[in-house]
This record gives structure tokens, C-alpha cells and sequence, in this order.
């Protein structure tokens, strides 16, 4: 009976708070340059570079509704206008994790180049009670001849405390979420880079 | 902290369909404001989760705007009541971010199997067909062009209602989580018509608020036959064969919801007042506190100034 107590009056209040201020809070758009938060292990990591550039080829957003990536204790959070650079630059937060990233479909295939085609299938924020969630899926289609291609989705997430839904506490949220699917898309990249040129028939 | 604030001063209710928030509270939100319903006096007016037979005709017709503000499937926290046991302060509320932090991160990790396992299965579509059944079962609802969007914050309705072409404009939102303890995926439906006119002297959020025609919610709960005590181990269950489970909880629960959202729509005040009294068990099902009414479908239908519906999940041979 408390707790309907205090769900009547929260509700009471609301209704007059959002009456008597008009208060909205302001869209706010992520913007299109990725800001890494590369994992410690990889700062110090002694691993030679891989031996295989990478050359995202493709890059495509996948989702029905491109637009809003989630709302936030009431504040819409917008994705960048041009999701091709986003999601290319995002990519190239490969280069941090020992894989030499190029972007560049007119390249002409090397024998150590692995071609990679990118598709956003899902990011999106939301709040938890007082936290605040991000979670992405990025499909990765990767292939470097005479190896068995890659194909599949990756995922990061990440949730932390809300304090106040800014432009750069949900920035750096959806960034460390895409931070998360690359740690686990370099490791997959390494191991076909190192795997063995399969005979041909 | 100030977004803490700021969830309490927007209200369960307003915070749910503004954005994620818990379904739980938004629900017991519905419970008070029913409380409040009958408790009002006449001249107070019609509640907004009372659609008027008069109210129900429009002199064009409604456009449609179809909202699911998330991706992917939530997953809810139970709220910690530290700062409510201790009387409030700044500590209390501080213990209660770290607790909520804590459970907040071990139901994003639990629900990711599940996420994983309804990769592909489209939420959107089955929301959308659900307005559709939904709006097919109200003759008098004049629907017009349908729309979909995932930009459930006042700012994005706001800038909707601005650019409606119908003088007023049905926005239909869907909600879908799974229950605090993972032994429940439950689906709500809101349905409100705003007028797309601000009348003058009157600010743009009027017409979400007092100047809304109509609001109201409907849930639909699905539980696990024989649920665990245990997050990951319910969440494995769900997920398991490709997430066979949940889908079919889904798409049985968008189906309740398109089949109660129509039916909420005839409630008139004095059968708020009638679902609301004695005769009527007071009772708390799946953590949904309402009076319960008849149902003849095996589940239980709750009434708490909106439907709640209740059904445990047939296990197939």
C-alpha cells in the first residue's frame, strides 16, 4: 500500500511538473568519430601487429529505424546523419587493437589483405533504473583467400550509472559499447590471419 | 543522481513512455491513478484512461504513429528501497544507485543469451501487426497513415504531433522485457490520442499531458512454467533451442495486447468503478498488483486502471 501511495504521488507530481514547466529535454546527437577505449591488455601488449591489413570494403547500416539509437531518462539520443562514416570510423578502431586497417573498396587485393564487409545490425540505448545500457551488434563477413571466411555477429555492451544523461556520458557509453564488439572481433580477425593457406580441391 | 531525479519527478508513468523505464512501477502507477479515478469528484472530468463513446469519432481521421523505443529485449530491475526504509537522504539514495548498479549489470549480462537467440526474430513486425489487429477490432477508429519509430521522448512526439496531418493522432507504444527475475516476458501496449493543435496560451507538452483525449495501458505476461529462483538459469531457458521460448511468448503476448487494447477502449467510469470494487480480489500476480477479473481463457486478467493479463507458457511436446 506504500509503494501505491508513492506511485500516486509520483504520478500526481509528474503531471504538474511536466504541466506547469513544459520541461523537455533536448535531443542530443552522437557524433560520427568513434572515440576508442582500447582494452589495457592490448596498451601493453608486446603482440607484433598482424600480418594481414584489413580492408573494410562494405559498410552498411542494417536497422529498420536509423534515426534514434534510444531514449534516456526522457532525452532522445540521435545517430549520426552519416552512419557510413561512423561505422567506418568505428572500424578503425582495429588499428589500435594490432590490425592495420584500410578503408578502401578500390584497393587491389593483396594476398594478405583481409576484405571486410560490415553491416550495424543493431545499437541502441536505454535506461535501467538509474542506469543507463548500450548494446550493438556489429555482422562482420570476413574473408582472405584460401581461408574459411568469417561470418558472423558481434556484440558489445556495456551499462553504468546514469548521473545525468549528457551528451557525453551516453557518447562515451555508446562508444565503449562498440569498443566491446571490436575486442571481440580483433582476436577472430587475428586467428584468420594466422590461419594456414588451405590447399586448393 | 539527477537523472534519479529527474525518473521521479517525470513519474513511472510518463518515464515509461518517454522512454524505458520499469514497467512494474508504470504499471502500479495505473493502479494509483485508477485509485485515483474513483475517488475523484465529478467535476474533476473524465480520466484520460477513460475514452468517451463521444470522444471516440474525429472530424478527419487519426494518423498512426507505432513506437518500440528499444532494439532488443529489456531487462528489468527490481528497485532498491534503502532510501525509502531509512527515511530518505543522500546516503540512502547513493547505497540505492550502487544496489541498482550491481542489478542493473547482472541482468544486462543474464538477458544476453536471449538478445542472442532472438537475433532475427522481428519484434517491430509483430508489434506493428498488433496495432494493426488492434486498430481492425475498433470500427470507429478513422485510422489514417501509419508510421513507425523508435524516438519515444517527448521532444520526438512533440515534433510528430507538429507535423501530423490529422487533427488528432493515435501514438501507439510498445514496451517488451523480461520480468526482474527472468521467469516472465511481458509486453505493454499504451495507447494515447493527442490533438495535434496547441491551443494559444497553452505550451507544446500540453497536449501530452492535460490535453491528451485519451490514455491507457495494457500488459501482457507470460511466465515460465517452472521458473528458477535463478537469473541465468531462466534465461537459459528462454533462450534455448534458438530461443524457441521466448518467441513464442512474444508473439503471444503482442496477440493479448491487440485483443485487451480494444477492449480497454469500451471501460466506461462506472465500469472503473465497478472492476475496481469489492467484490473484485484485491491480489499481486507476477508482481502486478490489481483486482482481478473473469477471464475465460486459463490466464488471469487484472484490472488496475488498465488490463493486466497473466498466462503461463504451454510447454510443446
Amino acid at each position: 500500500m506504500i509503494r501505491i501511495r508513492r506511485a500516486a504521488g509520483a504520478l500526481a507530481l509528474a503531471t504538474a511538473s511536466l504541466a506547469l514547466t513544459a520541461w523537455v529535454p533536448a535531443p542530443v546527437e552522437i557524433d560520427a568519430v568513434f572515440v576508442d577505449r582500447v582494452p589495457e591488455g592490448y596498451q601493453k601488449s608486446k603482440e607484433p601487429p598482424a600480418a594481414c591489413a584489413v580492408n573494410v570494403v562494405e559498410v552498411a547500416d542494417l536497422r529498420r529505424a536509423k534515426d534514434t539509437i534510444g531514449v534516456v531518462a526522457g532525452r532522445s539520443v540521435k545517430a549520426p546523419a552519416d552512419t557510413t562514416a561512423w561505422l567506418t570510423s568505428i572500424m578503425g578502431g582495429l588499428n589500435a587493437r594490432g590490425l592495420a586497417v584500410v578503408s578502401d573498396p578500390a584497393r587491389a587485393q593483396g594476398a594478405n589483405d583481409i576484405t571486410v564487409r560490415v553491416g550495424l545490425k543493431s545499437v541502441w540505448l536505454t535506461a535501467v533504473s538509474t542506469n543507463k545500457a548500450a548494446n550493438v551488434v556489429l555482422h562482420i563477413r570476413a574473408e582472405l583467400a584460401g581461408r574459411p571466411p568469417i561470418d558472423a555477429d558481434y556484440r558489445g555492451s556495456l551499462t553504468n550509472v546514469n548521473w545525468a544523461s549528457t551528451k557525453d556520458e551516453l557518447k562515451n557509453l555508446t562508444n565503449a559499447a562498440f569498443a566491446e564488439a571490436l575486442n571481440a572481433i580483433a582476436p577472430d580477425l587475428r586467428r584468420l590471419c594466422e590461419t594456414p593457406l588451405q590447399a586448393p580441391g | 543522481m539527477v537523472a534519479h531525479v529527474i525518473a521521479k519527478l517525470m513519474g513511472p508513468r510518463e518515464s515509461r513512455l518517454w522512454g524505458i523505464v520499469s514497467m512494474r512501477k508504470a504499471l502500479l502507477s495505473g493502479l494509483a491513478a485508477a485509485l485515483m479515478v474513483v475517488s475523484m469528484p465529478a467535476s474533476a472530468g473524465t480520466p484520460k484512461n477513460i475514452l468517451l463513446e463521444t470522444a471516440r469519432p474525429v472530424p478527419d481521421a487519426r494518423e498512426v504513429h507505432v513506437y518500440v523505443g528499444q532494439e532488443e529485449i529489456a531487462a528489468e530491475i527490481n528497485p532498491s528501497q534503502v532510501s525509502m526504509v531509512t527515511g530518505g537522504g543522500l546516503l540512502g539514495a547513493l547505497i540505492d544507485i550502487q544496489i541498482q548498479a550491481e542489478r542493473a549489470k547482472k541482468a544486462e549480462a543474464a538477458i544476453q543469451p536471449i538478445r542472442t537467440a532472438l537475433q532475427g526474430f522481428d519484434v517491430d513486425a509483430l508489434a506493428e501487426a498488433s496495432a494493426r489487429s488492434a486498430i481492425e477490432k475498433m470500427p470507429w477508429f478513422q485510422p489514417g497513415e501509419m508510421t513507425f519509430s523508435r524516438d519515444t521522448s517527448a521532444s520526438g512526439r512533440i515534433a510528430v504531433l507538429d507535423a501530423a496531418r490529422t487533427s488528432q493522432v493515435a501514438l501507439i507504444t510498445f514496451v517488451y522485457d523480461v520480468s526482474p527475475d527472468f521467469s516472465a516476458i511481458r509486453v505493454l501496449m499504451a495507447v494515447e490520442f493527442a490533438p495535434r493543435d496547441t491551443p494559444q496560451g497553452k505550451s507544446a507538452t500540453w497536449r501530452l499531458t492535460n490535453g491528451i483525449v485519451y490514455r491507457q495501458s495494457v500488459t501482457s505476461v507470460v511466465q515460465l512454467v517452472r521458473p528458477a529462483t535463478d537469473i541465468n538459469y531462466n534465461a537459459g531457458v528462454w533462450a534455448e533451442n534458438g530461443g524457441a521460448r521466448a518467441r513464442r511468448a512474444l508473439t503471444l503476448a503482442f496477440a493479448k495486447v491487440a485483443e485487451l487494447a480494444p477492449r480497454a477502449t469500451l471501460i466506461t467510469q462506472a465500469d472503473a468503478k465497478a472492476m475496481n470494487s469489492k467484490p473484485h480480489k484485491a491480489v499481486v500476480v507476477a508482481g502486478f498488483a490489481g483486482r482481478q477479473q473473469d477471464s475465460d481463457d486459463g490466464g488471469t486478467l487484472l484490472f488496475n486502471g488498465g488490463y493486466v493479463h497473466i498466462q503461463t507458457l504451454e510447454e510443446q511436446a
